[in-house]
């Protein structure tokens, strides 16, 4: 043998035998944990969790009839949950301009236009997951038919998001699943995190809607601003809502005082020309906004309504759709 | 003398913090017909409903055949007394038969049924007016002196022994008012008491057995109309100078104003 | 216009109740098939054995049947009221809410959206609406009345001022509310029927059978208070008392059924005028037949409500709204070429 394959033989082992331990690792880890989930599908049910209403939910056995009465919870269910035990989602999860979800719920035959109660238990359920914003007369109805009922909780941040996954996918069973999803979510904010921590010069965001609304850094948007490396500038200058502390108002004057470098909006809904929503047309023509360095600089950037606006673990698409435009400032 | 129908004593009735009537009584004796004179403003429907105990009266009393006002419910008063206000408006379509058979409400107990006496009243009323043949029509379609006999009729079909009439006959055209006049006076002829003020001093003295002149509150005159009808009455109740004289059919004494008292 | 035969018509009208009663329980936004319908009904009686759809009975006799039910009380009370203050006013424009009472049930419910106590317990909301109503009632009576004689005219001008003002205070109130709030207080606003259930039935109907009742026992002083004040004086009525029993029982009815439904408009303003085109303005079969035609109007609308973009709703107070006004604009115009005839 030459010197050459005598130093390549060795690369060349050490290369097989690592393949070999990754497969044998694969299958250990298949094994190990098929056994546990086949034990864990044997002794989950009957179990009992708290809801978001603070109730004791026992549910007896894995559900396979359910139903989902809100476009978040059909955007966690549908990953979690196999689609023929999905059975009733929101007629708005098949809109690709609002729902992460979009097409995935082709195959579900009960789409919710409006969420009313015999809709509801004309599908037979066994699970139905509400908000915390359902219809209390719809509630009710159901409360009284004997309809096991689980209502998220409230918690619209990241680690909630994460960890209404992991709650859900408790309840239905998918606790492998749920788990996978909760580590990639995971290290895609770890690595945004990291990038973020890095940045030396972080530009100044202010996300603004068509109605002049903001957000502060105790929302879910304003953590998405922070993870993509951004400074959110209302919260920089202290600035709290009147009727809802974490949404203020912006007025136009506080708009030309904040001279925010990037602006942030959506417009799902909102009428457009050429592709370009008419209230950002509107800012950009407004001789009084003029000075605004974000609307000088043509850095009003108009993002995916169906990521910003979501309250699923799709957020995390939001904050990385986000730290891609901030990376280039 | 006949017995006194109404008998008022020592009448006080205040409106507004103005005095309308001070002290003032007086009879009625049954069977009369009496004439309200006066000019307008002067408290001849106040008179009429303070007797009729709509108007609650501040000191006094009002006795009818002995028994006093204030000791009599109001559906004992109805029983009694009937008063007919100057105008009513009525939008809703009731029947003139309808509308009749109302006037028998004081005389039903709280559940009895409709009787044969009460069918019986009500026709009688009808007939009495003579507008039986418009008992199906809708009173409001009613020309005004065909719903003034309407609500006449009901005031017949109420059957009381005293009526209080306001300004029965001065909204009618002569055809009606001459109808009412001859209805009345059959209702005196048939025993009832009829105080009725009436502003046209010459139908009222025609038609009346004894006439009151009212101004401010106090009886300036209260006697047989040829008695109480004089230019000096006048003058004191009118503010107005007028001439006397006796129309030739009836002999009854008539008046013409001329000029105003300065 | 005709008078029809009273037994007749009122035995008529009475089986077209109960007919609408099962057509509006046997549609909705669920479809299912009418012989499951009928066998669900006819299971409840004794002597029909049936295997039904626990899923059907539990729609159709735990959440339509109710609601149609509670539709046809408030319908029936509403149409009722209106009658009754129709006649108290003198006013063919009058209805159930004339004095304020249905926009003080509407604040008693806003506020308990308003500050979470329909999370706590829905419970709330029917009490605050109901305590609203009878507030106002209250007040507006005291303001109404000096000497212990009330003013029909003072009664409605003060009902008409505050009902301005209550509405200004709700609409303070929106202007706080969380999205979360607006939603469930516009809801209440327009006045729904969804979600009424048997406890709401159980709550109506005692109220409804006595003040019904007692309405009904003061129909012949209802029709001479229609000739003026001192007509019925004279007639020997305790006006003053007679006014006031009458306006209590109809409000007290009223405001039970806001605070269920929220105010639900232009039943109580149409249905007496339509009945009395049909039968007359006696009392006596104005007020039961008036019951009828209130129900069957509310349960007519609901059904609409539910029907026309089904599985959704629309909410109850547009569809009557709809169903009222052209016919109340007819009514106007009716009456102005009477007018010309007169």
């Amino acid at each position: 043998m030459n010197q050459f394959t005598k130093l390549l033989l060795p690369i060349l082992l050490l290369l097989f035998l690592t393949a070999c331990n990754t497969d044998t690792a694969n299958n250990d880890d298949e094994n190990s944990t098929n056994q546990p989930s086949e034990q864990a599908k044997q002794s989950a049910y009957p179990l009992t969790v708290t809801d978001g209403r603070g109730k004791e939910i026992t549910i007896s056995e894995k559900p396979k009839r359910i139903v989902s009465t809100a476009l978040a919870v059909d955007e966690l269910l549908v990953d979690l949950v196999p689609s023929e035990n999905l059975v009733g989602v929101t007629a708005i999860s098949s809109d690709p301009a609002i729902s992460n979800v979009a097409g995935k719920t082709d195959s579900i035959k009960t789409k919710f236009e409006t969420v009313t109660a015999e809709q509801i238990l004309a599908l037979k359920p066994d699970l139905v997951i509400i908000p915390s914003y359902v219809n209390p007369d719809v509630l009710n109805q159901l409360e009284n038919a004997g309809i096991t009922t689980f209502q998220v909780i409230d918690d619209t941040s990241f680690e909630g998001i994460l960890k209404t996954v992991e709650t859900l996918g408790k309840i239905v069973g998918e606790q492998e699943k749920a788990n996978n999803l909760i580590a990639d979510i995971q290290k895609r904010i770890d690595a945004l995190k990291e990038k973020a921590d890095k940045k030396e010069n972080k530009p100044r965001v202010l996300y603004y809607t068509e109605y002049s609304s903001s957000v502060t850094d105790n929302t879910t948007i304003g953590e998405m601003i922070k993870l993509a490396g951004g400074i959110n500038v209302v919260s920089e200058a202290g600035i709290v809502g009147e009727s809802y502390p974490d949404y203020p108002e912006i007025s136009k004057e506080v708009l030309v005082q904040l001279k925010p470098d990037v602006i942030f909006t959506t417009a799902w809904g909102s009428t457009t020309n050429n592709g370009e929503p008419a209230f950002v047309t509107e800012w950009k023509k407004d001789p009084a906004l003029k000075d605004v360095p974000a609307i000088k600089n043509n850095k009003i950037y108009v993002l995916d309504s169906a990521n910003v606006t979501t309250a699923s673990h799709y957020v995390i698409e939001g904050a990385e759709e986000m730290a891609a435009i901030l990376s280039k400032e | 003398m006949n017995e006194a129908a109404l008998e008022i004593q020592s009448l006080t009735f205040h409106r507004n913090a103005r005095t309308i009537f001070n002290n003032l009584s007086f009879t009625v004796e049954k069977g009369k017909f009496i004439a309200l004179i006066g000019p307008n403003g002067t408290g001849k429907s106040t008179l009429l409903k303070c007797l009729a105990g709509i108007n609650r009266i501040d000191s006094g009393d009002i006795k009818i055949f002995n028994r006093s006002l204030r000791q009599l419910k109001p559906l004992e008063i109805a029983k009694r007394i009937t008063y007919m206000p100057q105008t009513t408006t009525l939008e809703t379509n009731f029947t003139v038969q309808q509308v009749v058979e109302m006037g028998r409400y004081p005389h039903k107990k709280r559940f009895s049924r409709w009787m044969k006496t009460d069918q019986l009243a009500v026709k009688k009323a009808l007939e009495q007016v003579g507008i039986s043949h418009l008992k199906h029509r809708f009173v409001p379609s009613l020309s005004g002196g065909e719903r003034q006999l309407v609500y006449l009729a009901k005031a017949i079909a109420q059957e009381t022994d005293i009526l209080l009439l306001d300004e029965p006959t001065s909204d009618l055209d002569i055809y009606y008012q001459v109808i009412v006049t001859d209805i009345l006076h059959s209702l005196v002829q048939e025993g009832k008491t009829v105080i009725a003020a009436i502003h046209d001093i010459n139908l009222a003295t025609r038609i009346c057995d004894q006439c009151i002149f009212l101004k401010d509150g106090k009886f300036v005159a209260y006697n047989a109309p040829s008695d109480a009808l004089n230019t000096e009455n006048i003058a004191k109740t009118f503010q107005v100078k007028s001439i006397i004289y006796q129309e030739p059919l009836m002999k009854k004494k008539q008046m013409i104003p001329f000029d105003v008292l300065t | 216009m005709k008078q029809l035969k009273m037994p007749v018509f009122f035995i008529a009208s009475f089986i077209l109740f109960l007919f609408s009663i099962v057509i509006a329980t046997s549609f909705g936004g669920v479809t299912i098939p009418l012989f499951e319908t009928v066998q669900v009904f006819l299971a409840k009686l004794p002597f029909f054995y049936f295997e039904t759809d626990s899923t059907f009975e539990q729609i159709l006799l735990y959440i339509r049947l109710p609601r149609v039910i509670v539709a046809s009380i408030v319908g029936a009370s509403l149409a009722v009221c209106g009658v009754v203050m129709q006649s108290l006013f003198r006013n063919p424009m009058a209805e159930p809410g004339i004095i304020g009472i249905s926009s003080g049930g509407s604040l008693g419910g806003v506020i308990a959206i308003y500050f979470g106590l329909s999370h706590i317990s829905t419970f709330f909301v029917p009490v605050f609406g109901f305590l609203g109503a009878l507030l106002t009632l209250l007040l507006v009576y005291i303001i109404s009345t000096s000497n212990g004689k009330t003013s029909m005219l003072t009664l409605l001008l003060t009902g008409v001022a505050i009902s301005s003002f209550i509405s200004a205070c709700s609409s303070l109130i929106i202007t706080y509310a969380s999205y979360g709030q607006l939603q469930q207080i516009l809801y209440w606003l327009m006045g729904n029927l969804n979600g009424r259930d048997w406890d709401d039935v159980k709550l109506l109907i005692l109220p409804f059978i006595l003040c019904n009742i007692l309405i009904f026992s003061y129909r012949k002083q209802l029709d001479i208070l229609l000739l003026g004040e001192e007509e019925a004086k004279n007639l020997g009525i305790h006006v003053q008392r007679t006014r006031t029993i009458l306006l209590i029982s109809a409000s007290l009815l009223t405001g039970i059924c806001v605070s269920l439904t929220g105010a639900i408009g232009f039943v109580g303003l149409i249905v007496p005028h339509m009945i009395r085109l049909l039968i007359g303005p006696t009392h006596r079969y104005l007020i039961p037949t008036s019951l009828i035609g209130g129900a069957l109007f509310l349960t007519l609308a609901d059904l609409i409500a539910r029907l026309v973009i089904r599985p959704a709703e629309i909410q109850i107070g547009i569809i009557t709204a709809f169903l009222g006004a052209p016919y109340f604009i007819f009514l106007i115009l009716r009456q102005k070429k009477m007018e010309g005839l007169l």
